[in-house]
C-alpha cells in the first residue's frame, strides 16, 4: 500500500469518468492514453473498469451502502447526537442513488459504443490512408505528369488535356514545342491505393483500379481500329459506339474486340489469368496464344489462361463494384478479399495459423478507413485481425 | 475539463479537523459507499463491506488532526480498510479450514489495490455527476428511466409540455454523454452494419 500513489489514483479516476461522460479535453485524453499505454497492467485497469456489467455492480454496491444509518451509527459510538439534517440528505441520496443506477445502465451503452471506437484499446485503429484518385501520366517525349487527386478523372484530346471538370492540365513544353500526332502513346498508370478515370479521344470511358495501367495514343484520328494497351492490373471500359472503327484492348496473353459496349478486365491474377466480364453489349476475346476466339455475352466471364478459354455466368455487380467505389464480396476465399484491401489500403497482409477457409459476402464503401472493413469481417466471427504499422495479420 | 471535486475542499477539511459534525457528515456520506464498493471488491460480501467502511472512517475521525489534506486521509481509509479485509479473509480461512483443505487462500502480498481502488472512486464519481445535473433534467431522467413513466405522464405530473419533456430529456443525457461525435456515430453504423453479412 505504501506503493500506491493517492494522486495518481485520484487524476486517473478524474480522468477515466472524464472519458465516460465524454468530458475530456484533447489534452486530457492524451494524458489518459499515455498512462494506459504505460504498462499492460494499466490498460488491463481501464479495461476492467469501463466494463459495463462490472461498473453497475459496483453502482449497486455503492447504491445499496447503507451510508444514511451507518452513518447515525457511527456517530452514536462516537457520542455525536444524532441530528435532524439526516432526513433530508437521505431522501436527496436516495434520489441520486436511483438515478445514478438508471444512468449507469444508460451509460452502458455509451461505453460500449466507446470502447468499440477507433480511440481507446482498439485493436484495428491504424493510420492507414485510405486509397483515393491518383494517377500518373506518361506523354509520348517521356515526361511524366502527375494527376490532381482532387479531380476524378482526365480527358484526352489531341490538342490538350484537361481534367474532367474543364480544368486545364498545364503540359506547356510538351503541347507547344512538339504538337502530338495521330501516333503518341501515352500511358496512364496508377499505383497501389490509387483509381482514376479516363476520357479517350472517341469519348470511351476507362476507370482504371489500384495498380493498373494503360498505353493508347492520343488521338484515334485515321486509325481502322481504336487500339489500346491494358499493360496490368484492372480496368472497366465504356466504349462509344462506332462501328466502322472497333475498339480492341490488348492485354498480355488475350485481345478483346468490341464495337460499343461496357465489360471488364481483371489482369490482377498471380497465375496470368485474364478475366473479362461483360456488362452489356458483345464482346469477342482471343485467346493470342491459341488464336482461339469466344464471344461472350452480357453476365458472361471469360477467364484466358495459357492456351483456353473459359467462360462462366456471373454475378456482374460484385464484379465492377471497385468502379463505383464499393468492396462487394461475393463468396470469396480470405485471401481473395484481403488482396483486394492490399491494393487499395496499400498494406502487407500476413496470415498467422491456418488459413480460413470461411467464404466471404458483403459490401462496404471503399472511402471507409480499413478498421471499418475489418471490423466487419470480423463481425463474422471467423477471423481476426492485428494491426501494425501497415502490416495486417490474419488471426483464424 | 474536469469540474473540481469534493477532496479539494480544504475548508470542509479544516472544519473536519476542528471537531465540525456537520464536517463529519459530509466527509462519511463522501467516502462511506466508496470504501464500501472498495471492500467488497476485495471480500465479495456487501455487510461485512458495510462494516468495514464505518470501522475505518471511526478510526479516521479519532485521528483526524494527523491528515494535513484529503489525499492522505483517503490513502489512510484504503489502508484501514484493504488490512480489515484481509483479516477478514484470514478469519474466514482458519474458519472454513476445518471444511475444506481446498480452500483457496488470498494472495495477500502480492495484491496490487489499484484496479480496486479506481474501480470505486469511478463509481463514486458517476453519481457525484448526477448531482450537477439540473434539477428538472434529473427528476425527467428519474421518472423515465428509473419508474419507466411515459412523457405524456410525466407532462402532467410535472406541469409543463411534452416537448419540455422530451427536451429535458435529451438535454439531460447529453449534458451526462457529452455529444456524439461523428467518429461515434459511424461506429453504431459499423456495428450493425454485420447484419447485412449474409453467409
Amino acid at each position: 500500500m505504501e506503493k500506491l500513489n493517492i494522486h495518481v489514483v485520484t487524476r486517473i479516476s478524474d480522468l477515466i469518468n472524464g472519458y465516460l461522460f465524454n468530458h475530456l479535453s484533447d489534452a486530457e485524453v492524451d494524458e489518459l492514453q499515455v498512462w494506459i499505454d504505460a504498462s499492460v497492467d494499466n490498460r488491463q485497469i481501464f479495461e476492467s473498469i469501463v466494463n459495463e456489467s462490472a461498473l453497475s455492480y459496483g453502482g449497486q454496491v455503492y447504491a445499496s451502502a447503507n451510508t444514511v444509518s451507518s452513518l447515525t451509527d457511527a456517530k452514536k459510538k462516537l457520542g455525536f447526537t444524532a441530528n435532524t439534517q439526516e432526513r433530508k440528505r437521505s431522501v436527496k441520496l436516495w434520489m441520486s442513488v436511483k438515478v445514478a443506477a438508471a444512468i449507469i445502465i444508460i451509460l452502458g451503452f455509451g461505453i460500449y459504443f466507446y470502447v468499440s471506437s477507433p480511440y481507446f484499446g482498439d485493436h484495428l485503429a491504424n493510420n492507414i490512408a485510405t486509397g483515393k484518385n491518383i494517377a500518373t501520366l506518361t506523354l509520348a517525349n517521356g515526361k511524366t505528369i502527375t494527376l490532381s487527386d482532387a479531380k476524378t478523372g482526365v480527358i484526352i484530346n489531341a490538342s490538350k488535356l484537361t481534367y474532367n471538370d474543364g480544368t486545364v492540365i498545364k503540359t506547356e513544353d510538351v503541347n507547344n514545342q512538339n504538337p502530338q500526332t495521330e501516333s503518341d502513346e501515352q500511358i496512364i498508370k496508377t499505383p497501389v491505393g490509387g483509381t482514376y478515370q479516363i476520357v479517350l479521344s472517341d469519348g470511351t470511358k476507362v476507370w482504371l483500379n489500384a495498380a493498373s495501367s494503360l498505353k493508347f495514343t492520343s488521338s484515334f484520328h485515321g486509325l481502322v481500329t481504336r487500339k489500346v494497351e491494358l499493360l496490368g492490373g484492372e480496368a472497366y471500359f465504356e466504349v462509344s459506339k462506332d462501328k466502322a472503327h472497333p475498339f480492341v484492348v490488348h492485354n498480355q496473353g488475350q485481345e478483346v474486340e468490341v464495337l460499343g459496349t461496357h465489360f471488364n478486365i481483371n489482369n490482377y491474377s498471380n497465375d496470368g489469368t485474364l478475366r473479362t466480364t461483360l456488362i452489356e453489349g458483345s464482346v469477342k476475346i482471343k485467346n493470342i496464344a491459341s488464336e482461339k476466339t469466344a464471344l461472350l455475352k452480357p453476365g458472361q466471364q471469360s477467364e484466358v489462361k495459357g492456351i483456353a478459354i473459359q467462360l462462366t455466368n456471373v454475378d456482374t455487380e460484385p464484379v465492377v463494384a471497385w468502379k463505383n467505389g464499393d468492396f462487394n464480396f461475393k463468396d470469396e476465399s480470405i485471401k481473395e478479399v484481403m488482396n483486394k484491401l492490399a491494393l487499395w489500403y496499400n498494406i502487407e497482409v500476413v496470415y498467422e495459423g491456418p488459413v480460413s477457409t470461411e467464404r466471404f459476402n458483403g459490401k462496404i464503401s471503399r472511402a471507409k478507413n480499413i478498421a471499418e472493413v475489418l471490423r466487419m469481417l470480423e463481425g463474422t466471427k471467423s477471423i481476426k485481425f492485428k494491426v501494425e504499422g501497415r502490416r495486417v495479420t490474419v488471426i483464424q | 475539463m474536469i469540474p473540481v471535486g469534493f477532496e479539494n475542499n480544504s475548508v470542509l477539511l479544516l472544519e473536519f479537523q476542528e471537531g465540525s459534525e456537520q464536517a463529519f457528515d459530509q466527509v462519511f456520506t463522501h467516502f462511506h459507499p466508496l470504501l464500501c464498493v472498495f471492500a467488497e471488491r476485495i471480500l465479495h460480501d456487501q455487510t461485512t463491506g458495510q462494516d468495514i467502511a464505518q470501522d475505518s472512517l471511526i478510526k479516521a475521525w479519532k485521528k483526524r488532526k494527523d491528515f494535513p489534506n484529503f489525499p492522505q486521509l483517503k490513502s489512510f481509509l484504503y489502508t484501514c480498510v484493504r488490512n480489515a479485509c484481509f483479516n477478514e479473509l484470514e478469519k474466514a480461512k482458519v474458519k472454513t479450514r476445518y471444511q475444506s483443505t481446498l480452500e483457496k487462500t488470498e494472495p495477500a502480498d502480492d495484491y496490487n489495490p489499484l484496479k480496486d481502488i479506481i474501480h470505486a472512486e469511478v463509481v463514486s464519481r458517476i453519481f457525484a455527476q448526477v448531482d450537477t445535473l439540473p434539477e428538472q433534467c434529473r427528476k425527467v431522467i428519474q421518472m423515465t428511466f428509473v419508474d419507466g413513466k411515459s412523457p405524456k405522464e410525466i407532462s402532467d405530473e410535472l406541469n409543463v409540455s411534452v416537448s419540455t419533456v422530451n427536451s429535458h430529456k435529451m438535454r439531460g443525457l447529453q449534458l451526462l454523454k457529452g455529444k456524439l461525435s461523428d467518429r461515434d456515430f459511424l461506429t453504431v453504423i459499423v456495428i450493425l452494419l454485420p447484419g447485412i453479412w449474409n453467409k
